[in-house]
């Protein structure tokens, strides 16, 4: 083989995986915007921006279609601050099915003091009542009238019947372009709102219902380049 | 004249040397106790090193890890009153903030499976991150502490040492942390020689009966060896009306749960005043008295083990009393090794 041919030989290569893997990313939303924070975007007739978003995604896998594993991720942290923490790496072209743990497992949570994205100093760990903090959101809402409420979500508990991890399953074509899991943040938040819920630090019923409307507000879309 | 210059040169240099070489007191191996259950924490030598044991004793005592220097953990808890917080009904931190509540007796933790009053610390490494950055103790924030700690030379030579690298990190601070905590054990009291046997130990006649009374009234609760089941129950104490505080009902959100608190033990009580979790009593006398005629049995919340006050004479009180005293371990609150580290 002359060194040209290789070289084309490394390209097509190249290509091929270029195509054929793609890296998922984690988008929270507004409507059909992605979000960024310190932005104001519209909501249910009034107005909101966002200081902080951030969650934990555990044991993320993706799957061949005789359910053979062919990735599993470690824990990590999904930090509004840092955009590079979105993505959750390369979806193999084999990949049929994603599934993932919206927070984290509850050992984690009764294991003492764990490093990495687990690490305490991530600000996602609650000391007087052990446990980590499985989704935590905060910024400003601004009703039609104006009158504003600061709004802070710290949704976390690992102990039944409240525990707040949830666990996502979703069926994936890369051949149809670059899965995304998009999180529809309006979902849940206007359910919290219009309930009056603007502050939610401690575990519980609430912290376990709003959980479950986070879950259903995640979606696997498509992005084409 | 030589020789009395020559004794006196022996004996200083004996004096020095006796500063010099710090005698160990006991080996650096934790031993169980005979006939104790065995411990939720590892204390073997695989996860309490040397090492490790005076890293945390270091920090144990460093005031440097609180925002303003000013108060290390050893303020609030200290030795010689079994490692709680005397004359203060509940703690004060930093800028002699109030915290709401009393801090415990720090005794047998490697037992225990949660800490605090409402249990709501599910593992001892994790229960450091509450006094470092509670805004009435130590006030700091967690990066802060690994900055400072990483600035210091010497404190990132002993985690070289302990950790076999240098990077300080929340896990391995709190893990040194508590190896100190881990090896506060107390198993050396006049009870415990007592019940080993121990040539010439024997209970007074006062003392005798005053186990009889625990036995018949308290051990329920209280039980030995550890003189805790380490469960959440309620002697019936009213609600402090001042921070109303729900317990482990905090913690759980169930309603039975409310008004309960952690049976704390009763090793080395003699020392750990003031007593409960509002250090509302003063006195060991009080809170036996209070056992004896105070307790509401209409109080809903009262655990079943006590089904009202339990009615002990003077003498029975006294006697009591006296038996409590058989829990004090002069050796542990005394002990060298636990005491504030001199560089
Ligand atoms: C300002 C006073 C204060 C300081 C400083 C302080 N503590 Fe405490 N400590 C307390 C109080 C109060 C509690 C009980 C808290 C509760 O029940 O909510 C407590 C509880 C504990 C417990 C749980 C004991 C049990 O039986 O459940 C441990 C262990 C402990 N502290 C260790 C430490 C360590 C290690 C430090 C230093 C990093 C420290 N404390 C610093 C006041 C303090
Ligand atoms: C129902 C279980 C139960 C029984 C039985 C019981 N206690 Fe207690 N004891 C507790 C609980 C729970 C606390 C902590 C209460 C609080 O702080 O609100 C406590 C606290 C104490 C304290 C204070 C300890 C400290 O460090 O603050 C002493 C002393 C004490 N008990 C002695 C006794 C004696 C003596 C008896 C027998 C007459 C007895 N107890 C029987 C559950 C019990």
């Amino acid at each position: 083989m002359t060194v040209s041919k290789f070289v084309c030989f490394c390209l097509v290569l190249i290509c091929f995986n270029a195509f054929n893997q793609s890296v998922l990313r984690f988008v929270p939303c507004l409507g059909s915007q992605a979000i960024e924070l310190g932005k104001e975007y519209t909501i249910a007739e009034g107005r909101i921006s966002f200081q902080s978003i951030k969650f934990y995604v555990s044991d993320f896998r993706t799957l061949t279609e005789n359910g053979k594993l062919i990735k599993h991720w470690p824990t990590t942290l999904v930090n509004l601050e840092d955009s590079s923490s979105q993505s959750i790496g390369e979806i193999d072209s084999a990949a049929v099915r994603i599934d993932f743990l919206l927070g984290t497992d509850s050992l984690s949570n009764v294991s003492g003091i764990l490093e990495g994205a687990l690490d305490p100093i991530n600000g996602m760990y609650w000391a007087w009542n052990s446990g980590y903090i499985n989704v935590k959101s905060e910024g400003l809402y601004r009703d039609s009238t104006g009158k504003e409420f600061p709004f802070e979500f710290h949704l976390g508990g690992y102990l039944a019947p409240n525990a707040t991890v949830r666990f996502l399953s979703f069926d994936v074509n890369p051949q149809r372009g670059i899965p995304q899991l998009v999180i529809l943040m309006d979902d849940w938040l206007t359910y919290a709102f219009e309930k009056g819920i603007y502050s939610l630090m401690i575990p519980g019923k609430i912290s376990a219902e709003l959980a479950t409307k986070v879950q259903a507000s995640i979606q696997l879309t498509y992005r084409h380049e | 004249m030589n020789r009395l210059i020559f004794l006196l040169f022996v004996l200083i240099s004996g004096l020095l040397s006796a500063y010099r070489f710090d005698l160990p007191i006991f080996k650096s191996k934790i031993s169980i106790p005979k006939k104790w259950p065995k411990p939720t924490y590892d204390l073997s030598e695989k996860a309490i090193s040397e090492e490790g044991f005076q890293l945390g004793r270091s920090l144990f005592y460093d005031p440097m890890l609180s925002r303003d220097s000013t108060i290390s953990c050893a303020t609030c808890h200290l030795q010689y009153t079994g490692f709680t917080h005397v004359d203060h009904n509940v703690s004060h931190g930093i800028d002699g903030r109030k915290g709401t509540r009393n801090a415990p007796a720090l005794i047998n933790l490697a037992w225990k499976k949660f800490f605090h009053w409402d249990g709501g610390v599910n593992h001892i490494e994790a229960q450091g991150i509450n006094p470092l950055t509670h805004p009435a103790e130590m006030d700091n924030t967690l990066a802060e502490v690994i900055r400072r700690l990483t600035l210091n030379d010497d404190y990132r030579k002993q985690f070289q040492r302990v950790y076999g690298a240098d990077e300080i990190t929340t896990a391995k601070l709190m893990n040194a942390l508590s190896q100190f905590t881990r090896s506060l054990i107390s198993s050396n009291s006049k009870y415990d020689q007592v019940l080993r046997k121990e040539k010439g130990v024997t209970f007074t006649e006062q003392e005798q009966s005053g186990l009889v009374i625990f036995r018949q009234h308290c051990v329920s609760c209280h039980q030995e060896p550890l003189f805790t089941t380490h469960q959440f129950k309620s002697n019936g104490l009213q609600s402090d009306p001042i921070f109303k505080d729900l317990g482990r009902f905090a913690i759980t959100g169930k309603v039975v749960d409310s008004f309960l608190f952690m049976i704390p033990t009763l090793r080395n009580i003699e020392f750990t005043f003031p007593y409960m979790h509002d250090g509302r009593f003063r006195k060991l006398k009080e809170v036996i008295s209070y056992y004896s005629d105070k307790i509401d049995p209409a109080n809903s919340h009262l655990s079943r083990e006590l089904n009202g006050p339990i009615h002990l004479s003077d003498k029975q009180q006294k006697d009591l009393l006296a038996f409590l005293y058989t829990l004090t371990d002069k050796q542990f609150l005394y002990n060298p090794r636990f005491s504030f580290p001199k560089k």
